[in-house]
């Protein structure tokens, strides 16, 4: 007899007992949709956290904590414990092992986004994923006082297109109480989507941060304010005092770790600077705590659902024999037996994670339009990947070694009973 | 081989457990084509006898000879072979799988043995056209054919079980009390048609039950009691 018939058969007996058999194929699939779902928001995670930025050899902040520095700067979560002075970021940027410095500076929101104030040179050498350098979707850099360059996600969720005026607020807060509601900004340009938190920013010049503040004292418009209106601002050459951050890029590789340990211990104001890496893999230490809890509960419900295979069929043992007993004495021989009940397993275990995948993907694939309005997505996988054909390979082969379990149990009675049906 | 026997028993003995026996016959032989009737009361060692018969059991001593193949020479896997290829079982009852149709449930037999298979084919063209022949001639309908198996009465499942039996012309039919559940009237008619069908393909017959009227339907008689020498007070229960 040839193992297709086996095969047969355990389908046919499976058919025979649905109920079970769909309630088993059922767990398995959730199990399975949930470790792979995990495990793609996982790589997705990853893979998105490690394309934030590259190319930044340095980031240089007041003295807090590294990843803190990172947080703020970088990811845009967090608040700036502290500014850097303007004499310093100049220091910096005419250090002779230093090729650029791009500062910014943090501080006012647009509708929950952050506004950063930097200077056309955040274009030039603020970079993602593997060395890419930002694109314009629509219009320019900005270039007068007043111009904002807003980042994908923003263009997209608040429907902005170029010419649109804006109003920025003081805080981070999604809705802030003080608003720059005196100096509109227009929009000047929209950036592609680049997956990384620029896609959530509102880039403004540093004099355009200034500008917007003329006049307030500790966070609150003075009657000062009034005085200056965007005419008169644009008269003015705007200076900042302080700034939150500086992007550094060093002349060479070779000079970051000097670099960094200069300015660690600069004498002027306490300064803290960080190598983008390093601060990454520490940040993803802490998420990654998270995430390997994820992985390891959903491999446990995994577990629970080839139990349940296990259980499923060794309940069906008894009613069996009288099965067993009758292919035993068609001339199935012992394997035939022991076959078809390890294959038994590995069906619903087939069957049950190639729904589950089916379910996920086909999820992703209905939901796409709404996932990437609500998050970013370009780092998720939307069609099924080597892991997840493995992990159904994986579950499969699990599933059909607890098989044998039944299996034996099966062949053992089977050559107990003999010929003979006892039920 | 037409002359040789189809089942040779000798010196057979058998126990479950080192120092008991249960089964301890001197010789029992079924010629080819011959039917016989096996009277063993409940406990005379009839499963015992079926298994060592049909290679499921080793026998301790002695031989079985099936178509002049010795099973204590070969190996397990030999010996299902040697069931698949020569033998057709009937049980008393629920001989059928339910997941499987009447018609599947006939080939089943073909299903592992590539002689028996090979012997339908040669006669029918088909396994599938060999069971449906075989299902008509034992007086099921078209109708029948199409039902699930546990909707059929336990006679028709009975016909069934007998046209599994019989596809592709084994050596030896082998049942084991196949009319206990039948009514009076539909016993003598299953065991008429069992062995004009049986004759058709020159099949040998051994019949087992613990019902002596039903002896007289047989070439020969023989008592499992008479035959069976063991001590079976041993209080083991084959």
């Amino acid at each position: 007899m040839r193992g297709s018939t086996v095969l047969t058969l355990a389908m046919r007996s499976l058919l025979a007992r649905k109920m079970t058999a769909i309630l088993t194929i059922i767990s398995i699939a959730a199990a399975v949709l949930l470790f792979v779902a995990v495990e793609n928001l996982r790589q997705g995670a990853r893979t998105s956290f490690e394309r934030t930025i590259s190319d930044t050899d340095v980031i240089v902040g007041a003295r807090s904590s590294p990843i803190n520095l990172v947080l703020f700067s970088v990811f845009q979560i967090g608040d700036p414990t502290n500014n850097v002075t303007w004499e310093t970021y100049e220091e910096v940027s005419d250090r002779k092992d230093v090729a650029w410095a791009v500062p910014i500076s943090l501080g006012d929101s647009h509708r929950g986004f952050r506004v950063v104030g930097t200077t056309s040179n955040y274009f030039k050498h603020y970079k993602y994923a593997d060395s890419q350098s930002l694109s314009f979707a629509d219009g320019r850099r900005f270039d007068d006082l007043f111009d904002v360059v807003i980042g994908a996600q923003v263009a997209r969720e608040l429907d902005y297109q170029l010419g649109d005026n804006i109003t920025l607020s003081h805080g981070l807060g999604a809705t802030s109480f003080v608003n720059h509601e005196d100096k509109p900004f227009t929009v000047i340009g929209v950036l592609k989507p680049t997956g990384t938190p620029v896609d959530r920013s509102v880039l403004v010049s540093l004099g355009a941060i200034e500008a917007i503040h003329m006049g307030w004292q500790n966070g609150t418009p003075t009657p000062m304010s009034r005085l200056a209106t965007p005419e008169r601002l644009r008269q003015m050459t705007l200076t900042p005092e302080s700034i939150t951050a500086i992007f550094v890029g060093a002349t060479s590789r070779v000079r970051t770790l000097s670099l960094q340990r200069d300015l660690n211990t600069y004498e002027a104001e306490p300064l803290q600077a960080v190598i983008p890496g390093v601060a990454l893999s520490q940040l993803w230490n802490v998420v990654s705590v998270v995430e390997r809890a994820l992985a390891i509960v959903s491999a446990f419900v995994i577990a629970v659902g080839l139990i349940g295979i296990l259980t499923s069929i060794l309940t069906t043992l008894n009613e069996r024999r009288r099965e067993m007993a009758i292919l035993r004495a068609m001339g199935a021989r012992g394997h035939h037996v022991f076959t078809l009940l390890v294959s038994e397993a590995a069906l619903l275990a087939f069957t049950g994670s190639l729904l589950g995948l089916t379910l996920l993907y086909g999820f992703l694939w209905l939901a796409r339009p709404f996932l990437e309005a609500r998050f970013n997505i370009s780092a998720l996988r939307m069609l099924p990947g080597l892991f997840d054909f493995g992990v159904v390979g994986a579950v499969t082969l699990i599933a059909a070694l607890l098989g044998a379990i039944p299996a034996f149990v099966a062949l053992k009675r089977s050559l107990a009973d003999g010929l003979t049906i006892r039920v | 081989m037409s002359t040789d026997p189809v089942l040779q028993v000798r010196d057979l003995r058998f126990g479950y457990n080192p120092g008991q026996t249960l089964i301890d016959i001197d010789g029992f032989t079924i010629r080819k084509g011959e039917s016989i009737f096996l009277r063993g009361p409940s406990g005379s060692g009839k499963s015992t006898l079926l298994g060592l018969i049909g290679g499921v059991l080793t026998p301790g001593a002695g031989s079985v000879v099936i178509c002049g193949q010795d099973i204590m020479e070969i190996s397990s896997g030999q010996r299902d072979q040697i069931r698949a290829d020569h033998l057709g079982i009937i049980f008393q009852q629920f001989n059928l799988l339910p997941y499987l149709s009447v018609i599947q449930n006939c080939v089943l037999s073909c299903r592992f043995s590539i002689s028996r298979k090979r012997r339908a084919i040669e006669r029918h063209g088909t396994v599938v056209a060999a069971a449906q022949n075989l299902v008509r001639e034992l007086g099921l309908s078209e109708q029948h054919l199409s039902r699930p198996v546990g909707e059929l009465s336990v006679g028709q499942q009975q016909r069934v079980a007998v046209a599994r039996a019989l596809i592709g012309g084994p050596d030896l039919i082998i049942a084991d009390e196949p009319t206990s559940a039948l009514d009076y009237n539909n016993r003598d008619k299953f065991i008429e048609l069992l062995n004009s069908q049986r004759e058709a393909f020159g099949s040998s017959l051994l019949f087992v039950s613990h019902d002596n009227t039903l002896a007289a339907h047989f070439d020969r008689s023989e008592s499992l009691t008479d035959l069976n020498v063991a001590d079976l007070s041993q209080g083991v229960v084959a």
